[in-house]
């Protein structure tokens, strides 16, 4: 019934536009020579689209951290002994504004607020403008192990000295349907399938298990899994069932792009990995 | 972490020469003349232009596009008189375009047409898009269920219409189905 109707909307629908007519482009460049575009804005968001998560278990700490404050400065700013801790009251206010206030406190620091995978919600990333991580700026953490690769950060800790430029990046848990900024493999720590043995089981078997999780397959990277130099990979749609799967990662929250090859990953490489995520060999 | 912001002039570019065409479809199905396909795709262009830092990677621009196109064409037929200056060769195109789609003539585009605006929409974007739920619900700036339950009810007041009209009518669309499938 639903098909039929849509059917019956589809026949009132003009013909497509297909290409990019020369007026179309002549459009485009009248366009930006009309005026310059503005600085990015985040839209301010309803308490209910706060992501809530792993962060949380910090309790009211973290819920400080958590909530936007549209009326209040985005930053918490306070100076404990030889350190400015900084709390960020809203996660998704406009970058500029968190600098103005770090520029208060004669800070030349400025900070972006990301959506990341499970792995790094509360990462915090310090670098100079050379691209260089900073160890002297440090996420603040609460008591207790952090389940994540590199996160659970409930603040930031800068020295009141601190007299160079840098750029802190802090990972938040992502909205459904917003696309991770920043992510990993997905049996990294703090991911869906951190010590789950996957490898070399076929595409079928890893998207029941995926399946179970929540998560589904958005696409397919196809390349040799015993290379460990970069190289040449294919991205595709669609790969036969009966493939193996070597590795995956989340994009955003539920949707993964899983490796897959028609060759098995070597032993030699399953130990390693397994090792360096602290797994059990499988 | 993430990829450092590519220009923006680039990053508009590549956005208009990819986006264009569905952008340019969504509007040519809803404005009503030829003038007015050129201002609200130039509106709605200007509008992503200005706020090209704010558009969404991937697909997702798309949809955003979409959005922005809507809401200017809701603002559009309150505002006639004002016409843009710019797109003078693209009005001259959109002046050489077919009118639009074939069937208006019929009964079931009269109950189409008696829909609300927002019913008509959600039907459109599935039919005529071809979006998903979530994908509506990103357009619309509404929650996965909101869109789901709306497109539901849309369908079903459609299917009202239609059954009030003539019963025969939504044994059309099984034809139609058929016809698609190639089972004629």
């Amino acid at each position: 019934m639903t098909q039929d109707v849509d059917h019956v909307v589809a026949r009132f629908a003009a013909p497509p536009v297909t290409e990019v007519s020369e007026g179309a482009k002549e459009l485009m460049h009248e366009i930006m020579a009309a005026e310059s575009p503005a600085e990015a804005r985040r839209r301010p968001r309803r308490w209910i689209a706060i992501p809530a998560g792993a962060l949380l278990t910090a309790a009211t700490v973290a819920l400080t951290w958590m909530l936007p404050n549209s009326t209040a400065s985005a930053l918490d700013i306070k100076r404990e002994g030889d350190h400015y801790v900084i709390q960020i009251k809203d996660l998704y206010a406009d970058p500029g504004s968190y600098e103005t206030q770090l520029r208060t406190v004669g800070l030349d620091v400025s900070l972006t607020v990301v959506p990341t995978t499970a792995a790094f919600e509360g990462q915090v990333f310090p670098v100079s403008p050379d691209k260089k991580y900073i160890t002297e700026i440090t996420g603040i953490y609460p008591p207790g192990p952090c389940d994540k690769l590199d996160g659970c950060a409930i603040g930031v800790k800068i020295p009141v000295d601190f007299k160079g430029t840098a750029s802190i990046e802090v990972g938040r848990k992502a909205e459904p349907g917003e696309r991770y900024q920043s992510t990993t493999g997905w049996d990294a720590k703090g991911e869906p399938m951190h010590c789950i043995p996957y490898r070399n089981k076929t595409v079928a078997e890893v998207r029941d298990m995926l399946k179970e999780r929540g998560i589904r397959i958005e696409e397919f990277v196809v390349g040799d899994p015993n290379r460990t130099t970069p190289g040449d990979f294919e991205i595709k749609d669609t790969v036969p069932d009966s493939w193996l799967v070597s590795g995956g990662s989340l994009t955003e929250p539920g949707v993964a792009t899983v490796i897959a090859s028609e060759i098995p990953t070597s032993q030699e490489i399953i130990d390693r990995v397994d090792k360096a995520n602290g797994c059990p060999s499988s | 972490m993430g990829p450092p912001e590519a220009g923006p002039v680039q990053r508009f570019e590549e956005i208009y020469m990819t986006c264009y065409p569905a952008v340019a479809t969504y509007v040519r199905r809803r404005a009503t003349s030829p003038d007015d396909i050129a201002d609200v795709i130039a509106e709605t262009f200007t509008t992503a232009w200005r706020r090209v830092r704010d558009i969404p990677e991937g697909d997702e621009a798309r949809l955003w596009l979409y959005g922005v196109a809507r809401r200017v064409l809701a603002n559009h037929f309150r505002a006639e008189e004002r016409r843009t200056a710019l797109a003078v060769r693209l009005r001259e195109e959109t002046t050489t375009w077919t009118p639009s789609a074939t069937g208006h003539d019929t009964a079931a585009y009269q109950a189409f047409k008696r829909l609300s605006d927002d019913d008509r929409e959600l039907l459109a974007l599935v039919a005529w898009e071809g979006l998903s739920g979530p994908e509506i619900a990103k357009v619309l700036g509404c929650s996965r269920g909101a869109a789901r339950i709306r497109l539901h009810r849309a369908r079903k007041r459609l299917a009202k219409q239609l059954s009030d009209i003539d019963p025969d009518l939504t044994a059309y669309g099984e034809r139609a189905v058929a016809l698609a499938k190639g089972q004629s």
